[in-house]
């Protein structure tokens, strides 16, 4: 096969996305075919308890799986309303749902206290205790923000999505979308600098 | 300030690691759907069930506004008029030249503004009610439920069963048998069938019976020997008159000198298929239209001319002979259809159905 055939092939047909489970793979689980439906959860589960656990912090590991869970089972009632010709890819819709159920959770469960960077000594200042100051301060930092709003600042600033996209999920106005992940922004940042001048 | 992070910034913000899935998180997953899925089938399955009950009630509850409908192929509802009523409860038979017949229950006006009735062949009734006070009965033998379309009870039991033959009572009555019926000690069983009553047996024994006794034994009865029926007699014949059997089956022997028959059987039963009315006048369709008629014919014994359903009084007379009897009675301004009762002690009441058109 030549090149220019090869590079026609190309054009016409687009370039799957690894990252991104195959439309006939999605066809089949939604249809229920085990192995297409194990496929599915195993391309996303990481992706979804990154976003959910994230967004409840330093909740209860099995809170966290069962939010996780509870989102897969979400995605196998609604998938045969999803298309691959639609404007959502399929991480992104399935992102959506999680941050849906993550923000009920929130909503449904009285906040919880975050805990404060420990004050430690400079000798004890190993790099996992770095690491524990950093993620408490970042908690510390987007636990002033609404559920909706923390669930915005980790999809565009963790998982790339678009403001359109984040909006369109959310259900907030893009204009309000962009000036409060700034100001969003700005808080982390100034949480950083102090971690980060520690 | 800028959105964009600085590099140091993005390597604290990725300090942030999350959680990483459980091993077997999608076993777990794909096993909550599965339970899942079959809580919705079993959902599904009960909402079936309840959405059908719920249309039987419905449809319960809506019957009685229904329009008449046909309830099965030989049964359908009157509406106005009716050949014969009946009242609720009572068993009998129709006796029609055309093998239908429009029956109308007397509730005594107790169900207004109808009956529902249900009718089918068999005593379980499991056919549809229709709401209406006549029905249409075609041949056959057909079992009926009435009760109030209202939730007025009737006092009565609303059940009987009601059998349409299709006989214009022309057939010439059978002649009773003058000459007994022989049956032998042979061990064998004899069916006598009779039209009226029982025709006298004559029983004979291969014993060399010079002073024989006769057991005759029905034997829903036991071993009791039924008085009259154990005869002592001269030579290897008996004869017993017809009026000593009743419908049923009989052991029978002859026994001398501590000898005995092999048991022999005797099943004495009435021939159904036998007429037992017939109607010379007024003939089907001879159009009296209201004027006087002559009702004449013949019974067999046992049966009894009881009344006219629909006139005066004919009769009330039993026909007590050993062999057929004669009616003859006129009636005034016969109605159409005229519907004459007969009733017997066995075979209970029989109304003969003439149409003058």
């Amino acid at each position: 096969m030549g090149d220019d055939m090869l590079s026609m092939l190309r054009a016409t047909r687009p370039v799957p996305d690894p990252d991104e489970l195959d439309d006939m793979a999605v066809v089949r689980a939604a249809a229920g075919e085990q192995a297409a439906a194990r496929a599915l959860v195993e391309t996303y589960q990481q992706r979804v308890f990154a976003l959910v656990s994230r967004m409840l912090g330093q909740r209860d590991r099995a809170v966290i799986e069962d939010v996780a869970q509870d989102t897969f089972c979400d995605v196998f009632r609604k998938l045969r309303g999803w298309r691959p010709d639609g404007p959502a890819r399929l991480s992104t819709w399935i992102l959506t749902i999680a941050a849906r159920r993550a923000i009920d959770e929130l909503r449904r469960r009285r906040p919880e206290p975050i805990a404060a960077p420990e004050a430690v000594g400079a000798a004890r200042a190993d790099e996992a205790t770095r690491r524990r100051e950093v993620v408490a301060a970042i908690e510390l930092a987007l636990a002033e923000l609404s559920p909706e709003l923390r669930a915005a600042f980790l999809l565009r600033e963790y998982h790339g999505l678009e403001y359109a996209e984040i909006a369109s999920a959310l259900a907030i106005d893009l204009g309000t979308v962009k000036s409060r992940l700034s100001r969003a922004r700005a808080a982390l940042r100034v949480a950083l600098v102090e971690v980060h001048d520690e | 300030m800028s959105d964009r992070w600085t590099d140091r910034e993005r390597e604290l913000l990725a300090r942030w690691t999350p959680l990483e899935p459980p091993t077997g998180f999608a076993d777990r997953v794909l096993g909550v759907r599965a339970t899942s899925r079959a809580w919705v089938y079993a959902g599904v399955a009960v909402a079936g069930v309840l959405a059908a009950a719920a249309a039987w009630l419905v449809w319960l509850r809506d019957e009685p506004s229904r329009p008449n409908v046909v309830v099965a192929p030989a049964v359908a509802p009157v509406r106005t008029g009716s050949d014969l009523v009946v009242a609720i409860g009572e068993s009998l038979t129709v006796h029609d030249a055309d093998g239908a017949v429009a029956i109308r229950f007397d509730d005594h006006g107790l169900c207004r503004p109808g009956m529902r009735i249900s009718v089918d062949s068999g005593p379980d009734l499991r056919s549809p009610r229709v709401v209406a006070d006549a029905i249409t009965l075609t041949a056959g033998t057909w079992w009926y439920l009435v009760d109030c379309a209202t939730v007025t009870k009737l006092d009565v039991a609303p059940m009987g069963k009601i059998t349409v033959v299709r006989d214009a009572a022309t057939r010439p009555l059978p002649a009773q048998a003058t000459a007994p019926i022989e049956v032998a000690a042979d061990g064998r069983t004899v069916r006598v069938a009779y039209a009226a009553k029982p025709p006298a047996i004559a029983f004979t024994s291969k014993l060399p019976c010079g002073r024989c006794v006769l057991h005759v034994l029905p034997p829903d009865r036991g071993q009791q020997v039924i008085e009259g029926i154990q005869i002592e007699f001269d030579g290897p014949r008996a004869v017993v008159a017809g009026d000593r059997f009743e419908e049923g089956a009989y052991s029978w022997w002859f026994e001398h000198d501590g000898a005995r028959d092999e048991t022999s059987r005797l099943l004495v039963e009435p021939d159904d298929t036998a007429a037992q009315i017939q109607i010379d006048e007024p003939r089907q369709a001879a159009g009296w239209s209201g004027s006087d008629v002559r009702v004449r014919g013949r019974m067999l014994p046992g049966w009894a001319l009881a009344d006219l359903a629909h006139g005066p009084t004919a009769g009330g007379t039993m026909c007590e002979a050993a062999s057929a009897c004669a009616f003859d009675v006129m009636v005034a301004r016969a109605p159409d259809p005229l519907v004459l009762r007969f009733t017997h002690a066995q075979r209970g009441k029989h109304y003969y159905i003439r149409r003058s058109r």
